[in-house]
């Protein structure tokens, strides 16, 4: 009864404020307020070629990269391909090395004291000095980019998911615990479930360090994809194409990272009222 | 004459110390018993070992000294009791209804099977409207509600632990009785902490009265208002009476442990 009143009454305050105010001041937060940063984030780029008189082929100016795009258009399309499955890939080597080295460090001492120092020491690595390696290694196919993908991706998802299970409020287990819960049953309905959230914040970041990881695989040693598109055009001083190219890269990165949102807010539920990011735009009210 | 299901012989336990510090003792020789659809209270100030006395029943720990009877079942006690901590705990991503029925699936009832019996539960206590919804989109009280249901749910004696902490003096009130009722209905054997003296006297049928830290039982008292009791009660002279007994034998503890 109590849960109903305090719902007719958000229901009431949102209708006395109106919906159509309503609604114009949601499209003004969602859509205006990020539509200016980048307006402004634009004006910036213009004015520092002003202001410190850039020639284009250090800088070029917004226009000449849109142009650049526009010329191109959907002949990106065969190298966005390529680079979005070396991301997934790598994302999903990354998830299925990361979530079993988060259970066990979670779960037991000496793993967590052993194995943590050699997983932070694997981001300290320059990865241009592992590609060359790993481009001989796997001769010209396109699992060096995967596999630097997923070295990228795996370090997140692991320091994230092994915080969330942790992490679990104790009077949770308790109840269960109680009733005579094996540690596989405590792990299955409370630990995994209670970590979902820190997993989407770890892959939210995995598949964003996965673009870079795979974009810097094809850079040295791809015959495809954006980045070793990027570095083409970068050798052949076409600079405006190659800040064109980097445009691409981050609607790539933006989608990925929506739908790792969108699966988040679709698969969690329950999480939706106190996450802090792309969820917010899908927000029911 | 009614069955006992658990006698606590003086039970002691200590906390172990941090470090070089000495161990904490929280129980000292603590003694009681509860027996078939009995509600007993167990009343103490603050920090006396309340919590810590369920806890062993619940077997999250060991005492160190003294023994732990459950005369009905053969098992041991991990699974012989259902035990509700300080706070709800309800799962937030499970609705009301796969949260109250919980304790069965752990207890082996096939998920389906569970979720029937939640289901009628929740609907025989005035709760079937809100089985789908979300523990956060629940109100205090009723959270409180769904858990207690959860915990009724397995035939088992309950261990409340101030199971209406921290709910408004209403809310309080309302769910009391909504206890009282759901226990007519599912008549379980209910160990139940609290710190509130009218809670204790309104719901109990024996009250234990524990002495500040190393806790220990100083006192007994027997509630004889009667069953089926509803919130008349709380008006009567009788009920009066039982209060101030029982607040006597509080103050009295406290004072000899002063003194
Ligand atoms: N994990 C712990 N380690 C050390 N000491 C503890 C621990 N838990 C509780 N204690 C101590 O044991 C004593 C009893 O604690 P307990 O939680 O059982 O008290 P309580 O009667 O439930 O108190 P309250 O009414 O405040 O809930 C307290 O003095 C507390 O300081
Ligand atoms: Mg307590």
């Amino acid at each position: 009864m109590i849960a109903r009143d305090v719902g007719r009454t958000a229901a009431a305050t949102r209708r006395r404020t109106g919906p159509r105010l309503a609604v114009a001041l949601r499209i003004g937060r969602r859509v205006l307020l990020p539509a200016s940063v980048l307006v402004g984030c634009v004006l910036l780029w213009y004015l520092l070629i002003l202001a410190l008189s850039l020639p284009s082929y250090i800088l070029p100016t917004p226009l000449q990269v849109l142009r650049a795009l526009v010329a191109r258009r959907w002949a990106y399309l065969p190298d966005v391909w390529t680079t979005t499955r070396e991301i997934v890939a790598g994302f999903a080597l990354g998830l299925a090395v990361g979530l079993p080295l988060a259970v066990a460090i979670s779960r037991t001492r000496t793993f967590r004291d052993s194995l943590y120092p050699l997983l932070i020491s694997t981001q300290m690595v320059p990865l241009f000095a592992l590609a060359a390696p790993l481009t001989i290694l796997f001769s010209y196919g396109q699992m060096t980019q995967i596999l630097v993908a997923a070295l990228y991706a795996f370090f997140p998802i692991v320091v994230t998911t092994a915080d969330g299970l942790s992490r679990v409020d104790p009077d949770l287990i308790v109840p269960i615990r109680a009733a005579g819960a094996s540690e596989w049953r405590i792990f299955r309905s409370i630990r995994m479930p209670a970590a979902l959230p820190a997993l989407f914040s770890g892959s939210k970041l995995a598949v964003t360090f996965a673009v870079g990881g795979a974009v810097i695989g094809e850079w040295i040693g791809g015959q495809s994809g954006l980045g070793y598109w990027m570095r083409f055009q970068n050798d052949s001083l076409d600079i405006s194409g190659m800040y064109a190219t980097v445009v691409v890269l981050t609607l790539l990165g933006v989608t990925l990272f929506g739908i790792v949102s969108l699966a988040e807010y679709v698969l969690l539920p329950w999480h939706r009222r106190s996450r802090a990011d792309l969820g917010n735009l899908w927000r029911g009210t | 004459m009614d069955q006992t299901l658990l006698q606590l012989v003086d039970v002691t336990f200590s906390y172990p110390g941090r470090g070089r510090m000495a161990p904490v003792p929280a129980l000292d020789r603590l003694t009681l018993s509860v027996r078939e659809r009995e509600i007993v209270g167990l009343v103490g100030p603050s920090g006396c070992g309340k919590s810590t006395a369920l806890k062993l029943v619940a077997s999250l720990a060991e005492p160190t000294g003294g023994a732990i009877f459950v005369p009905g079942s053969k098992r041991s006690r991990l699974g012989a009791f259902t035990f509700m901590p300080q706070g709800d705990s309800l799962l937030p991503w499970r609705s009301a209804l796969d949260n109250a029925s919980l304790l069965l699936e752990v207890h082996g009832a096939p998920r389906a099977t569970a979720r029937r019996q939640a289901r009628e539960a929740l609907e025989s206590v005035g709760l079937g409207e809100f089985a789908a919804q979300l523990p956060s989109e629940l109100s205090g009280g009723m959270r409180r509600r769904v858990a207690l249901v959860r915990s009724f749910l397995p035939e088992l004696p309950v261990l409340l632990d101030e199971p209406f902490g921290a709910l408004d003096a209403i809310t309080r009130l309302d769910i009391q009785g909504w206890l009282l009722r759901l226990h007519e209905r599912l008549p379980r054997a209910i160990l139940l902490v609290t710190h509130d003296v009218d809670e204790a006297v309104y719901l109990a049928d024996r009250v234990y009265v524990m002495s500040p830290r190393p806790g220990r039982v100083i006192h007994e008292v027997s509630i004889d208002l009667g069953r089926p009791r509803s919130e008349d009660v709380i008006g009567s002279s009788e009920f009066a009476a039982a209060r101030a007994a029982l607040l006597r034998e509080i103050r009295r503890g406290m004072g000899r442990e002063a003194a």
